[in-house]
């Protein structure tokens, strides 16, 4: 593990949908380290609390509905949370880059690729770099990204999903951010250019020495390139780890993990049914008393009913359940 | 800094309403012109040409500033000397021999002689618009350079004033040379010159310094084309114009607390009446003289036309009966006597159908709550104004209001719209060929004498067929500025306006 | 591209033939005699009939339209009008320039006012000024032209006097015109550009723009309005097209001699050669403006643009 110090530490971050009067808790009380050079796989089920932490770390939630109601999150131990909106907007896109889930409508249809690129180093040119070294760069970073430089004046309807997914890539890298987070980066694509595009990603990560969090719900994407895995349920990171945690040595894990993992169908089995997770995710404005993930555990007991398990530690494995008390005692 | 905008904004709308809701309008920093020398006047036609020989449907005001007549009109319309100093009539009655003015100039500077008279009723006779003035003017002829004699159809027609509002004088010299161009062009004798008109049907005058009756005080004359009505009483109030030719009642209600503006009133030649026609009536002369009976003329004149008007027992207005007032009179509102006639009509269910211009609405409505009283239901059917009289000419009418009237028409004149082969009324009523016959002779008299006779007997005949009541007799009205006087009250009636008579007020 | 335009010139000819013979038809149908609005009511069936004859009345319909097409296609030839006897088409393009100052100002102060109170009111959704702008837009828009302007003569002629009511001899008599034209106008184009402000809004790449470390004021000029306006354009360009025919209200009340009033008054006197040439003018304005306006779309839309490079 690096001796540095992480990148980015979120504590006891909490914050709640407020519509008509009605609360709705998305993300309760979660805490992360993510080390440089570090990819953190964020995974869960849709609504579990996933983007609304990464827009958290941007800042970019939307200002009527969302309220962050307490915690921190240390970037190169900034509080991001403290920082004035001028200096949030220095590091959007220059230190913390984010690329969104669908590719298609991510870019603005009216201005040309290579504008948009541009702009990002537009933007954060505190460096002072010439018009020639922008236009320079920008044909650099969409060669690197695989697409041909003499295509930037071209619009985004002129290239298909796999190739707007590379130039939001594109425009994420254009400043070399220290962290990139990638909201489900390949969902909207086919799966033979997600394959692609992860390929480029790990390249470009290796390249640049990035940070990425990359938020997921499918596992496959997990096991390619993560080096940490963090599982998220009801808002609330239900159990965290290495990649070796979760996929060669360990066998306790949190009982929703071993759901989600039976979920997923094996192509060197038989099996005639899907075997998803008996239930639904709860509803975030009415939330299950204790721990939030009882009503549809397999091996929920009385106490897991009432309170709300600790954050059990085992060897840098941490497993919110009431189950791995005993064992560390 | 919205904040402030969308404030601003609400109280702007909210004075605007206010100030729209008020009746009585304070006018506010008009300013005042230190000697009015300039005057505009608001027409009531677009100017197309100036050639008074032509017969288009142009600015008369215009035209009348431009040209004189061979008389004019006095305050009261009684007929004084213009161009002509003096005239007499023969013994036959029948013409007119006029003496001439030596001292009038025409604007290019040659002398108006008797040339210039025959010149111009010679033109107007070619022009087959003026097919007409064989009603008023049978033939003339130059007895010497300033004499000329003028001959009419019969004993009782109405040539002075015809002479005085429709025949202008024009230059032989000048007219004949380039008569196209002389529409553009006009060169008369009047008070005033034509300096230009402007796209909008507006024409620009100037002072005529040779003018024989004086130069005018007013120097420039600015005549507007006309302006919907709400529009064209509110430049009046903001001093954009100075005269109004002319208003009607709703306008009058809007400048009566107005201090800066007066009005003129005249009692002319028109007379609104309710005209019965059509099949269902023509077959019940009861069901119309009950109506003759039922309608409250008085009430009418308060209540819908604000009072402008005065009652009236006979066919036409005063002024055009002249002698013949009361020869024929009309009953009055009666209650009892058109209860008596709708007991004996034949179909008193069916509705009755009125149909109005948009102007009549008013006294459309009056008319239908007076014969509701009787029983009888009316319905109001409002047409614009070239639809109405249409119909009335396809004989589709059943009740119609017109006003009728001009102070050109005498009796005998009008006496022919009753005929039978008169597609103005007379096709539509149940005529008899001894009306026709009458009218006949009527228009073969010549004598004076017997044209009365003939002529009072037509009148009971139409009297007496009960198919016209005559609701009243028009009061016609100008507004002007306070800051000039002199206004001709007959101008209100004739729609002769002479402009170079006009003064700044003291 | 230039295949696309010239299919466009040429589809006008036939619109233009059939609104010709659309408006023949409804002036032949309605009620009044030419030649008895002329010489007056009272004029004899001798000289009613002479003008007529000379006015070409006396023959079919078919017959005078097909007449009157083939005047303006061959010859350029419009007729006379029928109480002056004076070309027509003289006298549209002497009343036209009128019309069209009120049509251009009225659209540039309605862009200039409308637009960016749109975008603020998307911008600021919800709030205060939100809601007073989107309140006093409904209420202008829903006012009647004839009642506007009348209330603003009240108030800026009589009761300040500071403004002339009627006539077109200095800019300032088009003031009070050019505001009652703009005024709803600028409210329509409020409405709209706020919701299209609103749609944008809530685009993706919107997002995308701020996770750039775009501040507000770049998103909204270089990536929402941009987006926004597109179909507001459209609208303005429409807006007007439609003024070029829609001041007559304006100018009558105003009393100025532009095309409408020239229009109107040729309707009630049924001088037929200026209400065609008038119709036929309009509509071959509008439609080139149409044609210019999806042109100027399919420029600022590249979208649009590739189409047409088909």
């Amino acid at each position: 593990m690096n001796k540095e110090n992480p990148i980015l530490e979120i504590r006891n971050l909490e914050v709640i949908y407020q519509s008509r009067k009605r609360e709705s808790k998305a993300v309760n009380k979660i805490n992360l380290v993510l080390n440089r050079k570090e990819t953190l796989g964020l995974v869960g089920e849709t609504g579990a609390g996933k983007t609304t932490t990464a827009l958290s770390i941007l800042r970019l939630l939307p200002e009527r509905t969302a309220r962050i109601l307490g915690g921190q999150i240390l970037f190169d131990n900034k509080s991001i949370l403290e920082i004035g909106e001028k200096e949030m907007q220095a590091i959007r896109g220059e230190r913390i880059s984010m690329i969104f889930q669908d590719p298609m409508t991510s870019l603005n249809p009216v201005v040309p690729i290579g504008e948009q690129i541009k702009e990002a180093l537009v933007l954060h040119n505190s460096s002072g770099r010439s018009k020639k070294e922008i236009d320079d760069r920008t044909d650099e970073i969409l060669s690197l990204v695989g697409i041909n430089p003499e295509r930037k004046s071209q619009y985004p309807h002129e290239f298909s999903g796999g190739m707007k997914q590379r130039v939001v890539i594109a425009m994420a890298l254009a400043c070399s951010p220290e962290l990139l987070i990638a909201d489900e980066p390949t969902t909207a694509l086919d799966v033979t250019i997600q394959a692609q595009v992860l390929e480029m990603m790990e390249d470009l990560k290796q390249r640049f020495q990035m940070s990425m969090i990359i938020i997921t719900h499918d596992l496959g994407i997990v096991a390619k390139t993560c080096d940490k895995v963090a599982v998220m349920y009801a808002g609330e990171i239900i159990e965290f780890g290495t990649f070796e945690n979760f996929f060669c040595q360990d066998n306790r894990h949190h009982p929703y993990t071993v759901g989600l993992f039976g979920s997923i169908p094996k192509i060197d089995t038989d099996e005639e049914r899907l075997h998803p997770i008996d239930g639904l995710m709860p509803d975030p404005t009415n939330l299950p008393s204790g721990c939030k993930f009882h009503p549809r555990c397999p091996k929920c007991m009385e106490i897991c009913k009432t309170s709300l398990p600790n954050d059990t530690v085992i060897d840098g494995h941490m497993i919110k359940c009431h189950l791995f008390v005993e064992v560390v005692e | 800094m919205k904040k402030s905008i969308s404030l601003v904004l609400t109280v702007l709308i909210t004075m605007m309403l206010i100030s729209g809701c008020t009746s009585n309008t304070e006018t506010g920093n008009v300013p005042e012109s230190p000697a009015k020398t300039n005057l505009v006047v608001m027409s009531a036609a677009k100017a197309i040409n100036y050639d008074p020989t032509v017969g288009a449907q142009t600015d008369t005001i215009a035209l009348h500033s431009i040209f004189d007549s061979l008389v004019k009109f006095d305050d009261n319309a009684d007929i004084i000397p213009y161009l002509a100093e003096s005239w007499e009539l023969d013994s036959s009655g029948l013409i007119y021999s006029f003496k001439l003015r030596k001292d009038v100039k025409f604007h290019d500077g040659t002398a108006l002689t008797a040339d210039d008279v025959v010149y111009t009723l010679d033109t107007m006779k070619a022009n087959p618009v003026y097919a007409m003035m064989a009603g008023w003017i049978k033939s003339w002829n130059k007895v010497d350079d300033y004499t000329i004699t003028i001959e009419r159809p019969n004993g009782l027609t109405n040539t002075m004033n015809y002479l005085a509002g429709q025949v202008m004088i024009i230059p032989k010299g000048a007219h004949s040379k380039d008569p196209a161009g002389f529409a553009m062009n006009p060169v008369g004798s009047g008070a005033y010159k034509f300096v230009s008109i402007e796209p909008d049907g507006s024409t620009k005058l100037e002072s005529n310094e040779a003018y024989f009756l004086g130069v005018p005080e007013m120097k420039t004359i600015t005549i507007k084309a006309p302006l919907d009505p709400s529009a064209a009483i509110l430049s009046l109030q903001t001093g954009e114009i100075d005269i109004l030719t002319t208003v009607n009642g709703t306008q009058l209600e809007q400048i009566k607390n107005d201090s800066k503006i007066t009005t003129i009133a005249f009692n002319g030649w028109s007379q609104n009446g309710l005209y019965l026609m059509g099949e269902r009536l023509n077959n019940d002369p009861n069901l119309r003289q009950a109506i003759v009976y039922g309608v409250n003329r008085q009430n009418l004149i308060d209540l819908a036309a604000f009072g402008l008007g005065t009652l009236s027992q006979d066919l036409f207005a005063k002024r055009v009966m002249g002698e013949f007032e009361g020869a024929a009179p009309v009953p009055g509102y009666n209650l009892d006597m058109a209860k008596e006639f709708v007991a004996k009509a034949n179909d008193v269910v069916t509705p009755l159908v009125l149909s109005i211009t948009p102007d009549q609405a008013i006294m459309a409505q009056s008319i239908q709550s007076d014969l509701a009283a009787l029983g009888l239901e009316v319905q109001i059917e409002q047409l614009e104004m070239n639809a109405f009289y249409e119909k009335l000419m396809n004989k589709e009418t059943e009740m119609g209001i017109m006003m009728l009237g001009t102070f050109q028409m005498t009796v005998d004149s009008f006496m022919f719209y009753y005929a039978s082969y008169s597609p103005f009324i007379g096709n539509a009523i149940n005529q008899t060929p001894e009306y026709d016959a009458l009218v006949g002779q009527i228009m073969m008299t010549a004598d004076g004498t017997e044209l009365r006779k003939l002529c009072i007997q037509a009148l009971e005949h139409v009297t007496g067929m009960n198919i016209q009541v005559p609701l009243f007799d028009t009061t016609m009205m100008l507004a002007q500025n306070k800051t000039i006087e002199n206004i001709s009250p007959q101008s209100a009636g004739t729609y002769v306006f002479y402009l170079g008579d006009i003064k700044a007020a003291k | 591209m230039y295949k696309y335009i010239a299919r466009r010139l040429l589809s006008i000819i036939p619109i233009l033939l059939l609104t010709i013979f659309i408006v023949f038809v409804i002036l032949e149908s309605t009620p009044g005699d030419p030649a008895m609005i002329i010489l007056g009511r009272d004029a004899s069936p001798d000289a009613l009939n002479a003008l007529r004859e000379e006015l070409g009345f006396n023959k079919p319909m078919l017959l005078r339209y097909l007449d009157y097409v083939q005047g303006i296609f061959t010859r350029f030839d419009f007729g006379e009008s029928y109480r002056s006897k004076q070309p027509v088409f003289d006298n549209i393009l002497v009343q036209f320039p009128t019309t069209l100052k009120l049509a251009i100002f009225s659209v540039i102060v309605a862009s200039i006012v409308g637009i960016p109170l749109g975008i603020v009111s998307a911008v600021r959704q919800y709030s205060l000024t939100d809601v007073a702008l989107t309140v006093s837009a409904l209420f202008l828009a829903s006012i009647p032209g004839f009642w506007l302007s009348l209330l603003l003569v009240l108030f800026f002629s009589l009761l300040l006097g500071v403004l002339p009511s009627t006539g077109i001899d200095s800019w300032k008599n088009y003031i009070l015109p050019v505001a009652t034209l703009a005024l709803p106008s600028a409210a329509i184009l409020m409405r709209i550009t706020r919701a299209q402000m609103m749609e944008v809004w809530k685009q993706d790449y919107i997002r995308t723009a701020r996770a750039k470390g775009a501040n507000e004021w770049r998103v909204i000029t270089k990536h929402a309005i941009k987006n926004a306006l597109m179909p507001v354009i459209t609208i303005v360009g429409m807006s007007f097209a439609g003024l070029l025919g829609g001041t007559v209200i304006v100018e009558l009340i105003f009393g100025m001699p532009g095309l409408g009033n020239l229009i109107i008054s040729a309707i009630k006197l049924k001088d037929i050669p200026i209400v065609m040439a008038g119709t036929i003018f309009l509509s071959t304005l509008f439609m080139l403006i149409m044609l210019l306006v999806d042109l100027l779309y399919a420029f600022i839309d590249p979208r649009t643009k590739s189409q047409f490079k088909r």
